[in-house]
């Protein structure tokens, strides 16, 4: 196990604000996809039920390429 | 979607939500999944906003952690720390602190929940039912507990809650904080003891582990204590509770302290009216022999005078004439002060409690009181009982029974004293003493009978045949440990019962035979008479002298002291207690000082009205008193005793 350095925590200091800044609109693309979804507001044509499911698919591996990139879940340690 | 019911319990509104998050998308996201759920929305962007909406009461918060200003977890606690708001749960929904630390922080800070992004609304909206419900719950404990307080101290009575183990007060209410002075918080931190302190004699002997234990439900007039160290009289009634498992006694207190000053001036009052209305009566009751006594005085000093001009002697018939007018006129005197003496026993509502009282004698003397007034009305037949005694103030019971005979006479109207009667009969029943007094008089009026003893009834009429007097009889009856009975036929009369404890039989203690003459002395008695009233000393002087004393007298206690200054040769010392100038206490504690030998000698004459201090000073100096008038064997006996006593010595 690495003693942490002080350029370690800034460093893991910026990574999790970055994942921060992405994560939440990635969020709310999830969140108003899935509200599109589920027909909250009204019901979808057949295509825009596919396209609106293109784009919370997409979304979503964005959403999870930004928590593998940018260390999800728990200190830089767990990072790539 | 579930369908079970979002709107708070008791309310048509719809639940409120507050939903903080700095990210407008994020926010419409959350927002529009709750309103979907049927739930009214509030929005904060930041810290400050949320605080500020939070003002509202929304039923839940759904508070993000990450914000511009302050972390969620501030406004958490910033919620928790004000009492308005520490109710409202909290729900940390947040993008980014996803780690279990920030879970374990938002939960620990005051947090009800912690979700992270993206959430799948059912998780979400679940969460909040169950959120909304914790603060249902929490409002209406709330409502309960706000009911209670306001219940609580709305009541007038004073209510303390008091644990009989720790012997403290746990709960008070606002009237008994203003009753006694204290805060609420000063309150509930005292011990029973402090406004009870055992010096202040717990009433009837009631402990608190008495009460817990129900014997006691009731205290009439108990002392407590102030925060100002006065003192109030409060009626306490005690109910038992289990609060928290734990026996508490609750304590209702009502102030009594001005009705009984109240009570305290009706009974003084009473007791001027009753003078009032003796006044007449005696006046009455005394002049019929008074006159005689005048009368037969003249005729016997005008014989006397006209046998002195005539150079006569006066023998036979006409001495024995004589003699039969001045025992007559003795006998209108004996008269005279039968009545005094009756008179004296309502001065004495200020003479000691507890002493042993004759029914026959007292009932005696009070219905000579009411003779007058009660002759035009009825006849008045007593049958009395052999002596019994109660335990108690002469003084007071007399006026007890007086008001009831003055009720029982005033009941019938004047005019036919021949068709009517009131009666006083007194017996025993059931080992105790009970009075019964009769009348043949208008009766009482059913709904009148029921407020019969209230001072303060209003249905009183001036002239009607109730009022304060029965109260007062009533409450003296009452601290005699009795009680009165009443039953009354409209038309047809009442009967007022009083029962009373009885002691038994008594004996009272006969005033001393007066003995033969003592054997002539060896040596004359001498005696010092010290009275300031002229025609008194003289005719004791005189009336002394002739039974074979030796007499000295003295108008006053300085011309007393001047006697006693060069002749201390005195067996027994007659000094009356009212003098103007050095009375007799005075002149007593004078001689105690300077002749202790003589002052043993002394004996008291009174004209039978003691002041307090005079009765305090008699009680202490212990020398015998003597009532005046007195009869001349009862005096030579007093006189002849007092030197017996001192050859003892």
């Amino acid at each position: 196990m690495q003693v942490p350095t002080d350029a370690d925590t800034s460093q893991d200091r910026a990574l999790s604000s970055l994942r921060h800044d992405l994560r939440t609109p990635v969020n709310a693309v999830l969140g108003l996809s899935r509200l599109l979804l589920d027909e909250a507001d009204g019901p979808l044509g057949s295509e825009q039920r596919i396209q609106v499911q293109l784009i919370h698919d997409a979304a979503r591996s964005l959403a999870a390429m930004i928590d593998t990139r940018l260390g999800a879940h728990h200190h830089s340690q767990e990072g790539p | 979607m579930s369908s079970e019911p979002l709107h708070p319990a008791g309310s048509s509104e719809p639940a409120t939500i507050l939903v903080v998050d700095d990210h407008e998308a994020g926010r419409y996201v959350t927002r529009r999944i709750l309103e979907r759920g049927g739930y009214r929305i509030l929005e904060a962007a930041t810290g400050q906003q949320a605080l500020d909406q939070a003002a509202q009461l929304p039923h839940m918060i759904v508070l993000d952690v990450k914000l511009p200003d302050f972390s969620g977890f501030e406004v958490c606690r910033r919620l928790r720390a004000d009492q308005a708001t520490a109710g409202i749960p909290v729900l940390h929904l947040s993008a980014t602190f996803q780690d279990q630390d920030s879970m374990i922080t938002g939960l620990e800070g005051g947090a009800e929940g912690y979700l992270t992004q993206p959430v799948e609304p059912q998780v979400l909206l679940a969460y909040v039912r169950a959120l909304v419900r914790v603060n249902q719950t929490h409002r209406s404990l709330q409502q309960s507990e706000q009911r209670f307080r306001s219940l609580f101290d709305s009541v007038g009575d004073g209510l303390l809650l008091a644990d009989p183990e720790s012997r403290r007060f746990r709960m008070a209410n606002q009237a008994i904080c203003d009753m006694l002075g204290y805060t609420r918080d000063e309150l509930t931190k005292l011990w029973i003891t402090d406004i009870h302190p055992p010096d202040m004699a717990y009433p009837a002997n009631a402990t608190i582990e008495d009460m817990a234990a129900g014997k006691v439900s009731l205290i009439p007039g108990a002392a407590a204590r102030r925060r100002d160290g006065s003192t109030i009289h409060v009626d306490i009634s005690n109910t038992l509770l289990t609060i928290d498992g734990r026996a508490m006694v609750l304590g209702s207190f009502r102030d009594v302290t001005q009705r009984r000053a109240l009570e305290t001036r009706l009974a003084q009052s009473d007791r001027l009216a009753s003078v009032g209305l003796l006044a007449s009566g005696v006046a009455h009751e005394l002049n019929n022999p008074l006159a005689h006594v005048l009368l037969d005085l003249d005729a016997v000093g005008e014989e006397l005078r006209q046998a002195r001009d005539a150079g006569l002697t006066l023998q036979g018939d006409a001495l024995e004439a004589l003699l039969s007018k001045v025992e007559a006129s003795q006998h209108s005197a004996q008269r005279i002060r039968g009545i005094v003496a009756n008179l004296g026993s309502f001065s004495g509502t200020e003479s000691p409690d507890h002493v042993p009282v004759q029914l026959r004698d007292l009932l005696t003397a009070v219905a000579t009181m009411v003779s007058h007034e009660l002759e035009p009305r009825a006849r008045l037949e007593l049958d009395l009982a052999a002596p019994q005694h109660v335990t108690g103030n002469r003084g007071r019971l007399s006026q007890a029974f007086l008001n009831l005979l003055v009720r029982a006479t005033r009941s019938i109207d004047e005019g036919s004293p021949e068709r009517n009667r009131v009666s006083v009969r007194s017996y025993l029943h059931e080992g105790a003493c009970r009075v019964e007094i009769r009348d043949t008089g208008r009766g009482i009026d059913p709904d009148k009978l029921a407020r019969l003893f209230d001072p303060f009834a209003t249905t009183t009429q001036p002239g009607d045949d109730t009022g304060l007097g029965l109260a007062i009889s009533h409450r003296i009856v009452e601290e005699h440990g009795g009680h009165i009975l009443v039953a009354s036929t409209p038309g047809q009369g009442s009967c007022f019962t009083v029962v009373l404890p009885c002691q038994g039989r008594c004996t009272p203690p006969e005033p001393a035979a007066p003995q033969p003459a003592a054997p002539a002395p060896a040596r004359p008695i001498r005696l010092l008479i010290i009275d300031d009233e002229p025609y008194l000393r003289r005719a004791m002087q005189r009336l002394l002298t002739r039974a074979g004393f030796l007499v000295v007298s003295a108008d006053s206690g300085r011309e007393a002291q001047r006697v006693l200054a060069d002749d201390e040769d005195f067996d027994v010392i007659l000094c009356d207690l009212m003098m103007p100038e050095l009375n007799g206490m005075e002149l007593h504690s004078w001689l105690v000082q300077t002749k202790p030998r003589l002052a043993r000698r002394l004996l008291f004459l009174t004209g039978g009205a003691f002041t307090p201090d005079a009765e305090r000073y008699l009680a202490a100096a212990g020398n015998r008193v003597l009532s005046k008038p007195l009869p001349q064997p009862e005096l030579i006996a007093a006189i002849t005793q007092a030197v017996a006593a001192r050859d003892e010595r």
